[in-house]
């Protein structure tokens, strides 16, 4: 097993540390010294994810055959050839100005770790409990980073629904490191994706609380930000649930989200077009993995757009070419030759390389438009509470009014004009609420058609930086009118609060940790083995899903296609008014001998049913027509006899 | 880059502890504590037809995945006659073959639709097995 581990580690380091080091020493050399290696570590993780992403996209066009050894000379060649160019720079730029950014004192550094150390202890319980591999949609992911383990080339999907991004990752550590996919592999590495997330969002929440704050009231919104979002509500969506539910796209989202935003932030601020490059690579790896994450990113961005441009109107009472003037060396950054090149190359990369799955209209048109069902017309504000936890919400929104109040009292009550990063930094984190809190709600207004309790998820982070700007910027207040007694005590009441309200969550969620389901989970993968064995070619397997634990990790025993075995669903999804819906999975399982279900078998060439012992067992015990093959405590399978 | 050290270290820390204790978790639970408690009986194959000189998926298996030894009190019936009858010991995480079909050949008479059921009951939590299956008509 140290073997295992030590080989797990190497992959885990050439993979998704080596590269982007290198990559963001070339691009970031200048502020490298500046930054604090929490920075220089979240864009080493970052940019490994992307590059990792890449090479393996640039080793299937060039049909080379993605295998360990190829995967491990194409990152080492990537790490050495970025590491060769910032050496050579190096020696060019050595009498360059080291930038000043700094981000924490040596006790606000050892209360971030602190704070973080806490956040992963949580996860790691909260996932350990259900350590065997067994829910739905990582096995759905997990199948095709098993199929590009196996064919050494990317799939063809075939279906928007995936994207590349989501699985190769998972495949190169498999590859390298040899770790079976039926491990705590997947989850760990979720795991390692949600904690660069919370280093993400706090160090993006420092950068713009801080433009229009002060130094401290950031550093403190950056502490709190990672204390919010790590501890308070860890278990929920989209936090630890997420990693062992593996929601992959979601997490690797709220990863390059606020990365994003950070690198988009700090182009502007240092007036730097490598760092717009960033940006710009940052969000064609979001483009890459993730659609509802873009599609989010896409419309706050242009929330933050539209907000932005107003108040500058505003400012300069609608002069467009004042306004234009204001924005243009701005613009000049985005828009620098280094940019054109990045942007060109992603540009000719997608068209020639490898177009995401979901850039087709159809796929457009069923997110864009109308909701079409009820799942999609928006959650209460209840809702919304329930889903992010009530104290969040609550001094959330009360972060939005102060962050408005702030704005307002920049633009009139001081009668001078604020600084372009000032507002940009406003409008940006105002967008980041709003915006998702009206798709959240009024998604109508927004033309969005996605369901509404997915797009819920992704306001948990402005929340959790609105929230922490506020009591770290009323508290600042405070404490220059109150005696210190009167703050501390006022303090312990809104994080205790906060504390109750936060654990709360965490013991409801937590699981029972239910052994015999494990068990349940263990039998489904031996009665998988069984039938990879038994069922030749042209037999098909139809298990149930409603009953049987970690069914859908089956299709990982049999690697046939994503859609075998067929499955038996929850019985509401073949009851759907927009479309018509194949029933015979269904009905091959309630009514095997009638006409309707030996039809059904007959065409689907339905061999074998796998079923929960003592549910819906009844009719197929009673049937002449099935041999019972196997059982074992909670697992049977029958076979369908064929008559000569 | 911060000259300090140590924060680094504790960093790594921070990461590696909870992951090393995932994958360590995961393969301890995996690979031992989940698979006991469990026995799995099947057939050895599924086939429907089988042959008289060939009839190994008739072959009742017994893997035993359980901490300690069981006993199976096994019936054989063949188109709901009992044929035989027998106790089978099946040590701890051990598979044991059972192999009726000489037995079920001998009783066999073909019928005109050349169709058997074959069913194998044991005591143990009154579970059974059952086969249809049809002997194959150039080797009769």
């Amino acid at each position: 097993m140290l073997l295992l581990f030590i080989k797990f580690y190497l992959a885990i380091l050439l993979s998704l540390f080596i590269p982007g080091y290198f990559f963001t020493k070339f691009f970031l050399k200048k502020y490298l010294r500046a930054f604090s290696f929490i920075e220089v570590g979240l864009f080493s993780f970052v940019f490994s994810l992307i590059a990792t992403n890449f090479i393996a996209i640039v080793l299937d066009f060039l049909s080379i055959k993605i295998t360990g050894l190829s995967l491990f000379l194409a990152l080492l060649g990537f790490s050495f050839f970025f590491w060769f160019l910032s050496r050579k720079e190096q020696a060019e730029d050595q009498e360059k100005k080291i930038s000043t950014l700094q981000l924490f004192s040596k006790k606000e550094l050892g209360t971030f770790l602190l704070i973080l150390a806490l956040s992963a202890i949580i996860r790691t319980f909260y996932v350990a409990d259900g350590i065997v591999p067994q829910t739905t949609d990582l096995g759905h992911h997990i199948y095709w980073s098993k199929t590009i383990s196996q064919t050494g080339q990317l799939p063809n999907y075939g279906m928007p629904d995936f994207i590349i991004g989501e699985h190769i990752i998972f495949s190169v550590v498999s590859l390298l490191s040899g770790i079976s996919y039926i491990s705590a592999m997947p989850v760990a590495i979720l795991f390692l994706v949600n904690i660069f997330s919370l280093i993400a969002l706090s160090v993006v929440a420092f950068y713009i609380v801080k433009q229009f704050t002060n130094k401290r009231t950031g550093k403190i919104t950056a502490l709190l930000t990672l204390l919010i979002a790590g501890c308070f509500y860890a278990t929920s969506t989209p936090q630890a649930k997420f990693i062992s539910g593996g929601v992959i796209g979601n997490m690797i989202g709220n990863l390059l989200i606020p990365t994003s935003f950070l690198l988009f932030f700090l182009a502007i601020k240092k007036l730097d077009s490598k760092m717009a490059s960033l940006f710009y690579i940052c969000l064609a790896g979001l483009g890459f993995t993730h659609h509802l994450s873009t599609f989010i990113f896409l419309y706050v961005f242009v929330g933050f757009l539209t907000i932005f441009v107003l108040t500058l109107l505003i400012e300069n009472h609608f002069n467009l070419s004042k306004t234009f003037k204001n924005i243009f060396p701005y613009l000049k950054v985005f828009l620098s030759k280094w940019n054109i090149l990045t942007l060109l190359l992603i540009v000719l990369f997608m068209l020639f390389v490898h177009m995401p799955s979901y850039l087709n209209k159809s796929a457009i048109d069923t997110a864009v438009g109308a909701p079409s069902k009820s799942t999609r017309v928006g959650l209460s504000v209840g809702a919304i509470s329930l889903s992010v936890g009530a104290w969040k919400l609550f001094y959330g929104i009360l972060g939005i009014l102060v962050l408005f109040s702030v704005f307002v009292k920049n633009q009139f009550e001081k009668n001078k004009k604020s600084s372009l990063t000032k507002i940009i930094a406003i409008s940006l984190l105002a967008a980041w609420f709003l915006v998702i809190f009206t798709m959240s709600t009024r998604p109508a207004l927004l033309k969005v058609d996605i369901i509404s309790s997915r797009i819920v998820s992704y306001i948990t982070f402005p929340l959790a930086i609105l929230s922490a700007f506020f009591i770290a910027f009323s508290f600042q207040k405070l404490s220059r009118k109150t005696s210190k007694i009167v703050i501390q005590v006022l303090l312990f009441l809104v994080l205790g609060t906060g504390v109750i309200s936060g654990f709360a969550d965490i013991s409801d969620s937590v699981r029972d940790n239910d052994p015999a389901k494990e068990k349940e989970v263990m039998q489904t993968y031996k009665a998988s083995e069984y039938l990879s064995d038994i069922a030749r070619d042209n037999e098909v397997v139809l298990k149930d899903h409603i009953h049987l634990e970690g069914d859908t990790w089956m299709k990982l025993f049999f690697m046939r296609e994503y859609k075998y075995p067929l499955s038996r669903s929850y019985l509401r999804r073949y009851e759907d008014p927009t479309k018509k819906r194949e029933t015979c999975t269904r009905d091959m399982i309630a009514i095997p001998d009638s006409e309707i279900g030996r039809e059904c078998f007959k065409n689907t060439s339905t061999a074998y049913i796998v079923l929960k012992d003592g549910f819906d067992t009844v009719q197929f015990e009673k049937s002449s027509n099935f041999s019972k093959i196997y059982t074992a405590k909670n697992i049977v399978i029958y076979k369908k006899y064929v008559q000569e | 880059m911060s000259k300090n050290k140590l924060p680094i270290l504790y960093l790594l820390l921070i990461f590696s502890i909870p992951l090393t204790f995932l994958l360590w978790h995961g393969e301890e639970t995996i690979k031992k504590h989940a698979v006991v408690g469990f026995s799995v009986l099947s057939f050895a194959d599924s086939l429907d037809t089988v042959s008289l000189d060939e009839y190994s998926s008739l072959t009742l298996q017994i893997e035993n995945m359980e901490t300690k030894e069981v006993t199976y009190r096994v019936s054989t019936f063949l188109n709901k006659k009992p044929l035989e009858e027998k106790e089978v010991k099946v040590k701890s995480r051990d598979i044991l073959l059972i192999d009726p079909g000489q037995k079920i050949f001998e009783e066999s008479k073909q019928n005109q639709k050349n169709e058997y059921l074959v069913q194998i009951e044991w005591s143990k939590n009154k579970k059974s097995l059952r086969k249809q299956f049809r002997i194959e008509n150039e080797k009769q």
